[in-house]
C-alpha cells in the first residue's frame, strides 16, 4: 500500500471530492474545523445548497476527472432545509449506487451519508472511514479520462 | 398478406377518409426484403401501403413529441390546433404512449391507438426473436382504442434475465464487460434518436455549458454518455429495445438500460408496465424509502 506512487513520485494519498449540503453537512464540517477535530486531509469540499441538487453527472464527472472517491452528504431525512430535497435525492442515490456497482466500478468509491450541523465528531469519523475504504481500493483507474 | 394487415388498412382508410384523424403512423414494406419501415400517411388512398408482421420493429411513438410540439403561429393568427394522430402500437409502444402522456408530450384525446397482436419481433441480425420480446411483460396494448384481433405472446416469466446474468458476475468481470461494450460505441447517438423517452430539445450530451461529454474518443467520455442516458431513463425505459435495434455497432444496451428498471421495480415498486397508473419515479418520494445506501460511520458495515 505504501509503495503506491502518484505521478510526481510521492506516496499516493486518496483524493476524495465531497459534495456537502450547505445547511447541514457543510456546517457540520465547519464545526469540526472550529472544534479542532483532526481528520485526514484527503477531502476536497464542494458546497451545494441541498443534496437534492446533486445531478448524477457531477459524480460521474468527478470520477472521470480522477477523483479516487466521491462523497455526497446531506441533512438527515426529515430535516432538510428545503423540506423534501433529500427525500427526492434518496431515490436517486439508491439507484445510482446500484448502477455504479452494476457497471463494475468499485462501490466504495461513491458513498453517501447524512450529517447534521451539530455532528462535528460524526463528520470527522465519516471522513476517516471513507478515506480508509478508498485507500484500500487504491488509485482510481476505471472511468478516468486519459488526456 | 395476413388478416391483420388487411384489417389495419381498412381501419386506417376509414379514419382518414372520415377525417377522424389528420395522420396515421404505421409501417410499410421496407426497401430490402424482410424489412419494414415507418410511414406517416395523410390520405386514405395511401392506406394500402400499411403492413403488419414480425419485421415491424420500430417504436412509432418516437414521432409523437415532435408532432405535438406547439409551433409559433404567424403574426396575428391564432396558433394551429394540435393534430389528431392514429398510431399503430405494439404492447411496448403503448407503454411509451402512457409515459409521453404522463410527461405532457402527447395529448391522449388527440390520439387513436391501434393495438396490434404481437408474437415478438424478429431480430434482423440473427433471424430469431429479439431478447426484449422474450422478456416482455406487456405484449398486449391494454390502452389501445382499436384492437386488431389476433393472438399475442404470453407475458414473460423471466423479465430481467439478461440483467440478472450480469449481476451474477464478479465486479471485475462486469467492468470488463462494460468496457468491451463501450469500446464498440461510436457516439452516433442513434440510440437517443430512436428512443421515444429521449425528447429533450437540448440533450445533456450536446451541452457546451457545462460540457459534460468531451468530443474526443476517450472511452471515459463514452461511458459518461451512456451512464448519463441510462440514468435519465430511470423509471422511464419501457424496454422496447428501439435503441438496441438502432445501434449500428451492436452494443448490448439492454443489460444496462434494464438494470435501473429492475431496481425501480424491486426497491420502489415502480413498474412502467402498469401503464397509466404508474407514477413518475424520481420526482416522487415516499417516507418509506430506505437508507441502505448510506455510509454510517458509527455502525458496522454490512447490510445494504
Amino acid at each position: 500500500m505504501t509503495d503506491r506512487k502518484d505521478n510526481s513520485g510521492k506516496a499516493w494519498e486518496p483524493k476524495i471530492v465531497a459534495f456537502l449540503c450547505n445547511w447541514c453537512s457543510y456546517a457540520g464540517a465547519d464545526l469540526a474545523g472550529i472544534s479542532r477535530l483532526q481528520y485526514p486531509a484527503s477531502v476536497r469540499v464542494i458546497r451545494v445548497p441541498c443534496s437534492g441538487r446533486i445531478n448524477p453527472l457531477y459524480i460521474f464527472k468527478a470520477l472521470q476527472e480522477g477523483a479516487d472517491g466521491v462523497l455526497v452528504s446531506g441533512c438527515h431525512p426529515g430535516d432538510c432545509h428545503y423540506i423534501s430535497g433529500n427525500l427526492v435525492a434518496r431515490r436517486k442515490f439508491t439507484l445510482l449506487k446500484k448502477m455504479i456497482e452494476h457497471v463494475g466500478i468499485e462501490p466504495d468509491r461513491v458513498q453517501f451519508s447524512w450529517v447534521s450541523a451539530a455532528e462535528a465528531q460524526r463528520f470527522s469519523d465519516l471522513i476517516r472511514e471513507v478515506t480508509e475504504s478508498v485507500r484500500r481500493l487504491g488509485p482510481a483507474r476505471r472511468m478516468v479520462k486519459k488526456v | 398478406m395476413n388478416i391483420e394487415t388487411q384489417q389495419l388498412r381498412d381501419i386506417a382508410g376509414k379514419l382518414l377518409s372520415g377525417k377522424k384523424v389528420d395522420l396515421v403512423i404505421g409501417f410499410e414494406k421496407g426497401s430490402t426484403p424482410g424489412r419494414s419501415r415507418p410511414v406517416i400517411l395523410k390520405s386514405a388512398a395511401d392506406a394500402a401501403r400499411l403492413v403488419w408482421d414480425d419485421t415491424c420493429s420500430n417504436n412509432l411513438t418516437v414521432y409523437l413529441p415532435e408532432l405535438f410540439r406547439k409551433k409559433p403561429a404567424p403574426k396575428g393568427q391564432p396558433p394551429a390546433p394540435p393534430p389528431r394522430i392514429a398510431v399503430v402500437v405494439k404492447g411496448c409502444d403503448a407503454l411509451s404512449v402512457a409515459l409521453l402522456v404522463r410527461e405532457n408530450q402527447a395529448i391522449r384525446q388527440n390520439l387513436v391507438l391501434i393495438g396490434v397482436p404481437c408474437k415478438g419481433i424478429r431480430d434482423p441480425k440473427t433471424g430469431g426473436i429479439m431478447a426484449c420480446c422474450e422478456e416482455c411483460a406487456s405484449p398486449v396494448a391494454g390502452i389501445a382504442d382499436i384492437k386488431i384481433a389476433g393472438e399475442s405472446r404470453k407475458p414473460s416469466a423471466n423479465r430481467h434475465g439478461r440483467v440478472r446474468e450480469l449481476e451474477n458476475m464478479p465486479l471485475d468481470q462486469r467492468w470488463r464487460r462494460f468496457e468491451e461494450e463501450m469500446a464498440k460505441c461510436i457516439r452516433c447517438y442513434a440510440c437517443r434518436q430512436a428512443c421515444p423517452s429521449c425528447y429533450c430539445r437540448e440533450c445533456f450530451a450536446d451541452q457546451t455549458q457545462p460540457k459534460w461529454i468531451g468530443v474526443g474518443n476517450d472511452p471515459s467520455d463514452t461511458m459518461m454518455y451512456q451512464l448519463g442516458r441510462m440514468f435519465h431513463m430511470a423509471g422511464r425505459c419501457v424496454g422496447c429495445d428501439a435503441c438496441v435495434r438502432a445501434c449500428p455497432m451492436g452494443v448490448d444496451l439492454r443489460v444496462f438500460t434494464r438494470k435501473l428498471a429492475k431496481d425501480a421495480e424491486e426497491i420502489f415498486g415502480h413498474d412502467v408496465a402498469k401503464g397509466p397508473e404508474c407514477e413518475a419515479l424520481l420526482s416522487t418520494f415516499s417516507e418509506k424509502d430506505k437508507d441502505g445506501f448510506v455510509t454510517d460511520p458509527h455502525k458496522k458495515k454490512g447490510s445494504h
